[in-house]
């Protein structure tokens, strides 16, 4: 395998690699960037004719002021696509991040340790794990609530037993080397080779199946966002929007359109870098 | 030993499925709903008075759920809030549609995936296996969401590629007439296949890549079989053990995607039942659908678990884990 | 799937022989260059004949048998030089010439016994695939030929095994199987590819005993690989040995006993394992290894290792050329038993140990 003898990390990724990491680049600086580009209110419905940024009709068409049309509401497209981008990567990226917190920590302590606290664990999440995720969180959203970070939560408490699964089984792992086991024979604190021995193995594939997670919560998002069921309306998500684009199809095909392919945009490119940094975390694995 | 092990899963199942049953119980008498529904089982709607909701509510946690789950294991499973049907009544109107959903993407995903796998593993690298795997990788980016809305914005709507009748259309049964009824689920169904047959595709073509250099396929071969027999008897099964194991798991997205599909393309099925429950707060209809829904993935993963025997003469006696 | 059958009959020709190779190369492009596994073999095998051909692993003699069946992939192989079977050109012949004689006409034994059968298909459908395929005998004919053919090889109570899984016999048995499996068509040429690796000297005795008997009794030509030049005694009409993808040392078996020229079969010979000793004992004794088949040396490919080698082995390739009996060639400027060989052998002790092996200083 002559891959294995490419040291550089740059060139194991691939140049898809780095295009992939550009877009989701691109998306992450124009979601943050949303308030301060020359974009209309993404609630404000432009009805008015007397106003400046008026949609002469109430559907779609592209033109010089609104680039992507209006919808059915006079709102601008383009603006809530890209306001709506705030929503999707705010829950994928700190849904993930609460997840790999609790399920990290928790898969790191059973799988050092093992014993009861692991079979406990395990069956809790086992028990989590035999809700298809979005059964569960329909139950929950149900009693929680609307807010971005109820939502946030939600989809963090349908992650972690993921989470929890994978870096668990990393740790189990990396905690038969020998390294660790000479360490353990010679006494050493459980805390000094957690910390010094495992840690350092098993953050980098722990963030790497976080990274694999990030499109899934996007897409758990979109999914309850198009039942209605994520942040209210009118704020923008692309699942909400996909929603109505998808009940008023017959009218103008941009409306569901545009949301579609902003989503997919992003989430490509971002299971894209995950599947990469995996294969090669995997032939890492496989050399040492 | 295997018999040790085989009593070991099936004990775990078991505590699973005890816990789900839990667990459902406890999140959904935490809704913001009609719990005074609960108790009175299939009787009659008189029953809902605020005196037994009061009498209901001051029992202890688990002498509810003790009461609940013995209703629900002696088939009684209760009315649905308003206006109150027997849950029964609705849960036989809906699951044929849901398992009719699951069952046609699954036939159209395996009859996909296969070929493409066989070929793709055929020849490993070349133009169509780039395409085909690319192509898969893609579609894993397409959640349900988005691609059931653009199919049917593609085959319903636009005048050339119309051929599929529109949401929301009258589904007859599948016995009463099969044309109609795989017309009208053919579209849902493909949304639900696509995912699915990027998984197998993908789990199939590596195994399959695999296999392809073991020495019985060399074998096979200087038998001077056909590479169609070869590729079917002989690569064929020892190639599925990895597409078995994630099977499992495949359910559980089955099950969300089914719930979306069915929204999607307005069918009544268990899916837009428990999304009609959540959203009117219905909370015994809520519990009922969750609790079956997962009962029916433990139980499914767990016979995947021994059928995964049956493919594997090697793991049919003795079975370590 | 098709079902034309394009069983080739092999016409019996009395004055052509069953096989020819005529220099016959096989080379694997690869990312560290061209690997030439086999580089120029030829040698004619007749009717009921058979054929040893010894040499250490990395020799290229397994690469040789599925060379010469044509069962090597096309892509990524360069395949130079003749294979003639009978009447047909194997190697300009296409895939479904070469299908109608694989398992019909040729067939292959393998290595490894535990790897070479199919672990999901019962043996019984293994053994009557290709009966039925090639032969177009019915279930239940294909199901009594499968018995007999068991009982053929050995197998104890064949009618209560056929819906068995591989992996319910033992090595040994398992080898039976295939050796069934090979012959179930009646095949003119059977290549046996190392039968007995994995196995134990009894088993491993009774196995090639059983191939000689099969071979002799349905009057097939065999080529028998091996590294264990003690297989091939008794058991072979002649033997070729290889090195490095060339063929060294041709002889009938007796002769080459007896009278070998190579250095090379004289050491082969020197480290075989004795007939009391384990079949799969490595030939260690020979100093250093075979050199890289996708960086082969200048002149004779065994200098390196040779105790005789003087300048001219790693400057010039000795052709092969006739030994004094019959039928015997060689291939070595200083052969073993002639005054030039004995004086090389001489001159290179007188210098001390690190020129006799070279190749280990």
């Amino acid at each position: 395998m002559p891959e294995q003898f490419e040291t550089a990390g740059g060139r194991q990724l691939g140049w898809g690699f780095w295009v992939a990491a550009s877009i989701c680049g691109a998306w992450i600086a124009v979601a943050a960037l949303a308030n301060v580009l020359p974009l209309p209110n993404p609630n404000y419905a432009q009805l008015n004719p007397a106003s400046p940024g008026y949609c002469f009709q109430s559907l779609g068409h592209p033109y010089s002021a609104h680039l992507l049309g209006c919808d059915t509401d006079g709102r601008d497209i383009l603006s809530r696509i890209i306001f709506g981008s705030r929503v999707s990567l705010e829950v994928g990226f700190a849904s993930i991040a609460i997840g790999l917190a609790v399920g990290g920590a928790l898969g790191i302590v059973a799988g050092y340790f093992r014993g009861l606290v692991d079979e406990l664990l395990t069956v809790i999440t086992n028990v989590f794990l035999s809700f298809p995720y979005l059964v569960l969180a329909l139950v929950i959203v149900t009693f929680l609530g609307h807010s971005l970070f109820d939502v946030i939560v939600i989809i963090a408490v349908v992650a972690w037993p993921l989470l929890f699964r994978v870096v668990r089984a990393a740790t189990i792992e990396y905690a038969q080397r020998d390294y660790v086991l000479a360490a353990q024979a010679l006494g050493s604190k459980p805390s000094r080779i957690l910390r010094t021995l495992l840690l350092p193995d098993v953050v980098p594939s722990a963030i790497t199946y976080a990274l694999l997670g990030v499109p899934l919560a996007i897409v758990a998002e979109g999914a309850l966002s198009f039942l209605g069921q994520s942040v209210p309306v009118p704020t923008p998500t692309w699942g909400n929007m996909i929603a109505a684009g998808s009940t008023a199809i017959s009218q103008d095909p941009i409306l569901l359109i545009a949301p579609a392919v902003a989503l997919f945009s992003f989430v490509l490119p971002i299971n894209y870098i995950g599947d990469r940094l995996r294969s090669v975390l995997d032939r890492r694995q496989g050399m040492t | 030993m295997a018999h040790l092990a085989r009593l070991r899963r099936a004990l775990e199942a078991l505590v699973t499925l005890l816990l789900v049953t839990l667990v459902t119980y406890f999140l959904t008498s935490k809704l913001p709903g009609n719990e005074g529904a609960v108790i009175c089982g299939s009787a009659p709607v008189s029953c809902i008075r605020h005196e037994d909701m009061v009498l209901y509510l001051n029992h202890p946690f688990f002498a509810r759920y003790l009461h609940w789950i013995s209703n629900l294991l002696t088939g009684n499973l209760g009315n649905t809030a308003s206006p109150p049907v027997p849950i029964t009544t609705l849960l036989k109107q809906d699951y044929p549609v849901t398992l009719e959903l699951i069952i046609y993407s699954q036939v159209m995903a395996v009859a996909v995936a296969i070929p493409l796998a066989m070929w793709g593993a055929l020849r490993a690298n070349g133009t169509f296996d780039k395409v085909t795997t690319g192509l898969t990788f893609a579609s894993l980016s397409l959640p349900y969401f988005v691609l059931g809305p653009l199919l049917v914005l593609l085959f319903t709507i636009s005048k050339p590629f119309n051929w599929f009748p529109g949401v929301a259309s009258s589904l007859p049964s599948i016995w009463s007439s099969p044309g109609t009824n795989l017309d009208v689920m053919f579209l849902p169904s493909l949304t639900l296949a696509v995912g699915s047959v990027a998984v197998y595709q993908r789990l199939l073509r590596a195994d399959m890549i695999t296999t392809l250099e073991e020495d019985y396929i060399v074998m096979a071969r200087a038998k001077g079989l056909s590479t169609s027999r070869i590729l079917f008897r002989h690569a064929l099964r020892p190639s599925t053990f990895t597409v078995m194991t994630v099977g499992g798991v495949q359910i559980a997205t089955l099950i969300t995607g089914a719930v979306i599909v069915e929204y999607v393309f307005g069918l009544n099925g268990l899916g837009s039942a428990l999304i009609a429950a959540v959203s009117s707060k219905d909370l015994p209809t809520v519990q009922v659908i969750t609790v079956i829904v997962a009962v029916a993935f433990i139980v499914l993963n767990f016979t995947i678990d021994q059928l995964y025997a049956v493919i594997d003469p090697r793991v049919r006696r003795a079975r370590a884990v | 799937m098709s079902r034309k059958r394009h069983i080739h009959e092999v016409e019996d020709l009395d004055d052509r022989p069953l096989l020819q190779v005529e220099d016959l190369k096989t080379h694997f492009r690869t990312d560290h260059g061209l690997v030439r596994s086999v580089d120029g073999v030829s040698f004619t095998l007749e009717r009921g004949r058979t054929l040893g051909i010894v040499g250490e692993s990395g020799s290229g003699k397994s690469v040789l048998s599925q060379s010469i069946m044509g069962l090597l992939p096309r892509q990524g192989v360069v395949h130079e030089g003749r294979v003639r079977f009978g009447d047909v050109e194997l190697s300009s012949a296409s895939t479904a010439e070469l299908r109608g004689l694989w398992g019909a006409q040729m067939s292959i034994i393998f290595q490894d016994p535990t790897t070479a059968l199919n672990p999901v298909v019962r043996i019984g459908r293994q053994l009557t695939e290709s009966l039925r395929y090639h032969l177009a005998m019915s279930r239940f004919d294909a199901r009594e030929t499968a018995i007999a053919l068991l009982r053929s090889v050995g197998l104890p109570e064949p009618e209560h095994r056929l819906r068995w899984f591989p992996h319910q016999f033992s090595g040994g048995m398992q080898q039976r199987i295939v050796i069934a499996v090979a012959i179930a068509c009646g095949p003119k040429l059977l290549l046996a590819d190392e039968p007995t690796t994995g196995l134990d000297v009894t088993v491993s005795a009774q196995i090639l005993d059983l191939i000689n008997r099969l071979q002799q009794e349905r009057y097939m030509s065999m080529i028998l690989v091996t590294h264990d030049l003690s297989v091939v005694t008794g058991r072979t009409d002649d033997v070729l040995v290889m090195y490095a993808g060339k063929i060294v040392e041709r002889a009938p078996t007796a002769t080459l006993f007896r009278d070998m020229r190579m250095p090379y079969t004289e050491a082969l010979l020197r480290s075989a394992p004795r007939l009391a000793s384990p079949s799969h004992t490595r030939l260690q004794a020979i100093p250093g290894s075979p050199p890289n088949p996708a960086a082969l040396p200048l002149g004779c490919r065994f200098a390196a290792r040779c105790p005789y080698a003087q300048p001219r082995c790693t400057a010039e390739e000795p052709p092969m050329r006739d030994a004094e009996s019959l039928n015997h060639q060689f291939a070595c400027w200083y052969p073993v038993g002639t005054p030039e060989g004995r004086r090389a052998l001489e001159e290179n002790r007188a210098r001390g140990p690190a020129a006799v092996f070279p190749g280990t200083a």
